[in-house]
């Protein structure tokens, strides 16, 4: 590249009007509008507000994922939220006030995250949803320095370590445990047999693996351990080496096309095991492929979410809704999932309303006053007395079949076990 | 000498003027774009340095912005902070950081003997695979990477000020509350500024004369005397090393590093920034940091006041959606119309016939004809 030539004789500006230019920019800077903070929250009436809340509305932030990999599961989720808080809404809200969402995609993606967290944080009192792992962990530390209470769009224990992170579920070890249990209970395994867990390296399958160690110690039967990554799409090497193991069942936290993979090589080979899945391994599409026949007769799910097929009373009422305001759409447990935040959303919100304080601070206190959260079966019951313990033991054991809308259809209702119930996760 | 100045020169300082003012008016989603976009742009400076300048094509980009990342906070941490069993050596942060750059420049240094023997895409898959290694480095180092939950990265101090917030205790300046984002900007910035004199002195200088010789003919490069093996491998360390600053600046920004950020997809995103901005020039690879950093998240703040666009959490186009078709459709064009980048944009801008004789913009076009064959 050349130097730009520049013409000979002709007259620049001369050098003190640009000093003078600069100079008035950056005194000009002392005259910004920006207003100053007001952390503390200002008394509006006689309920002292927060960020994100005026007189009439309360504003909650949604950091979800539209245009990524779970783009499906986040929408079902702001489904069943729309299905909640329009009702809620029609019926006068929460505290006099009308509860607002300020949407925020991220594409599964940390820095995007970042950024519209920024962009939110000093406008709403809370996120009602925060979809991704990796997400999460990436906002985790700027949560707890604004004391933003945050819905986790994940089941991890390794989660309730920072206070202002809301687990709405059953966690992933309790899930495998109580799935276990359940399988000892119909006999498909005893002490002294052998168990396959093959699972994704990171958070959710070492999370889910804890449970099944703790469950293999306890029923005294010998587990043997697959990690896989997230790119492995063809199972048949760990399903082959614990047939030769001779698992008697499989327990898979993996992805859902993972899932059928496994479950399909188990039947195209002929080894009859039980396969018992993490709850994030069912997605309804995997019932248009040519695993449905083996999903349907070797695959159960241990899920703390109800089916969009269970027959409990708050189930029907958003099955109801969802049909009348989204016909055709595709039905799936994460409407149920968004519907129950929600509920378990406006409990915080009034509490903290009658507390008088619809603060950040009022919010996390509001959240250990409740002890019994029920969703009407939407979710397993939750408890939030105590800081940092896992708030629901509960699992549903459920079965895919096609005939069934969302795919699932119940085996076993609510249900825990003695191990799950006194499990405490480690580290 | 003279008492003038050109135009250009006071646009430039305008805008570094108005550059240094923005944390007074900007709010916290702008700082926080701006803090990536800055990380960004120094690591891209690194990558024009390479494919710009030497014409060496690197896809491992992401692997030494995350050992930059990663290295800052292993050396600034305190060993087991905060409970956990991470590693740390609790060095002064400004240490850290140098060392962390550092500890980029001796991973350049490492891979420069494969750098200097392969080219073009041969070296840019090689390069990638340094990419797949970091990411299940990143996973599996648990105690020195955090695992999949990430590592905390401690806050930058300098002797006497610290660019996190104090809590409890607001810093004001001028009336303004200065956060975090807002003292980090001017961490970023000075960076920046420093990354672009330093290379501009490398590519104006001898090294970045023998760089361009090599990018354009290996074999008469050597034949005129330069040494393309060191002068290659001299590129690699160089651009690491910016990668590494852009990297420790990428972590101060996030608080946490997760694996998931360090990625091929981010590669990628850095070899789209110097494509976007014109190969080998370092304002064009800065322009191209602020292009695919802060687009997705602009077009998404406003995509919901465009017409059309159907609300959050309806059936429709969602503003998200529309913004990412807005982005895609945006690069395409850029690189339909000016090929050459947006350094080429500039130049056709600035050379308007009022300043440049009709000799001068002949010149111009044979060196712009000569560049564009040479890619």
């Amino acid at each position: 590249m050349l130097p730009i030539p520049r013409a000979a004789g002709r007259r620049g500006t001369p050098r003190w009007v640009a000093i003078a230019a600069i100079g008035g920019i950056l005194i000009t800077a002392g005259c910004s509008t920006k207003a100053s903070d007001d952390d503390s929250g200002s008394a509006g009436g006689t309920v002292a507000t927060g960020p994100g809340v005026s007189g009439n509305t309360i504003r909650l932030g949604v950091l979800t994922d539209q245009t990524g990999v779970f783009a499906g599961v986040g929408k079902s989720i702001s489904q069943g939220r729309q299905l909640y808080w329009d009702q809620k809404n029609s019926q006068g809200g929460v505290c006099n006030r009308r509860v607002e969402f300020v949407v925020k995609d991220h594409g599964y993606n940390p820095q995007q995250a970042v950024a519209g967290y920024a962009q939110v944080k000093d406008n709403v009192l809370a996120l009602d949803e925060l979809l991704g792992s990796p997400v999460i962990a990436a906002l985790g530390p700027t949560i707890q320095t604004d004391q933003m209470l945050t819905f986790a769009a994940s089941f991890s224990s390794s989660l309730l370590s920072n206070p202002y992170v809301v687990v709405t579920g059953t966690t992933y070890d309790i899930e495998m445990i109580n799935g276990l249990q359940a399988l000892i209970d119909e006999k498909k395994v005893a002490s002294g047999d052998t168990i396959g867990h093959i699972f994704l390296d990171g958070d959710y399958g070492q999370n889910a693996l804890a449970g099944s160690r703790a469950a293999a110690q306890e029923f005294g039967l010998h587990l043997v351990e697959h990690k896989i990554t997230p790119t492995d799409t063809d199972l048949t090497a760990p399903v082959t080496a614990l047939r030769s193991a001779g698992a008697k069942v499989i327990l898979l936290t993996t992805t859902p096309a993972q899932a059928a993979s496994a479950v399909s090589v188990a039947a195209a080979s002929g080894f009859d095991a039980t396969f018992l899945g993490s709850s994030p391994v069912f997605s309804p599409q995997l019932l248009d492929g040519p695993a449905r026949a083996a999903l349907e007769k070797n695959l159960l799910i241990a899920s703390s979410v109800a089916p969009f097929s269970a027959d409990s009373a708050g189930v029907q009422q958003v099955r109801q809704a969802f049909a009348s305001k989204y016909p055709g759409q595709p039905q799936t447990a994460f409407v149920m999932y968004g519907y129950a935040q929600g509920q378990i959303m406006a409990q915080i919100l009034e509490s903290a309303c009658r507390g008088g304080a619809l603060t950040r601070s009022g919010l996390v206190n509001a959240l250990h006053s409740l002890s019994t959260v029920d969703t009407e079966g939407l979710i397993a019951p939750l408890d939030y007395s105590k800081p940092g313990g896992i708030p629901a033991r509960q699992i549903y054991l459920l079965q895919p079949d096609a005939a069934t809308a969302g795919g699932l259809k119940v085996v076993r209702p609510l249900f825990s076990s003695t191990l799950g119930d006194s499990y405490q996760p480690t580290g | 000498m003279s008492r003038s100045i050109s135009p250009a020169r006071i646009g430039m300082l305008a805008f570094a003027a108005v550059l240094v003012i923005m944390p007074f008016y900007l709010e916290a989603f702008w700082l926080q774009l701006g803090l990536f976009v800055f990380a960004a742009a120094i690591a891209a400076i690194g990558l024009t340095l390479l494919l710009g300048q030497a014409g060496m094509l690197s896809l491992g980009h992401a692997f030494f912005v995350a050992v930059g990342a990663y290295g800052y906070a292993y050396f600034a941490s305190d060993p087991h902070p905060a409970g956990t069993d991470h590693l740390g050596l609790g060095l002064p942060p400004p240490v850290a950081a140098l060392m962390a750059v550092a500890v980029a420049g001796v991973a350049g240094l490492l891979f420069s003997p494969i750098a200097a023997r392969l080219r073009g895409i041969y070296l840019g898959v090689a390069s990638l695979g340094l990419v797949f290694l970091g990411l299940h480095v990143l996973v599996n180092a648990e105690r020195l990477t955090g695992g999949v939950n990430g590592r905390d990265v401690p806050g930058f101090t300098l002797p006497g000020f610290s660019f996190e917030e104090d809590p409890g205790h607001t810093l004001y300046v001028l009336g303004v509350p200065f956060h975090r984002e807002e003292r980090l900007w001017y961490l970023a910035l000075a960076v920046a500024v420093a990354g672009l004199l330093y290379y501009r002195s490398v590519v104006r200088g001898r090294p970045g004369r023998a760089l361009r010789a090599i990018r354009d003919h290996e074999v008469a490069a050597a034949a005129m005397g330069v040494n393309v093996a060191t002068y290659k491998a001299r590129a690699f360390v160089i651009g690491s090393m910016y990668a590494g600053a852009g990297g420790v600046l990428l972590a101060l920004a996030f608080r946490r590093m997760v694996p998931e950020t360090f990625g091929v997809a981010l590669s990628i995103e850095y070899l789209a920034m110097v494509v976007i901005g014109g190969l080998g020039s370092a304002g064009g690879a800065a322009f191209g940091a602020l292009f695919v950093t802060s687009l997705p998240a602009v077009l998404e703040r406003y995509a919901a006041q465009v017409p059309g666009v159907a609300p959050s959490g309806s059936s429709g186009i969602m503003p998200a959606i529309a913004a990412r078709f807005a982005y895609g459709a945006a690069i395409v064009l850029i690189l339909l119309f000016e090929p050459g980048g947006a350094a080429a944009l500039a130049r056709r801008l600035l050379r308007s016939p009022a300043r440049a004789s009709p000799q001068a913009a002949v010149v111009m076009d044979a060196d712009q004809a000569l560049s564009r064959s040479s890619h």
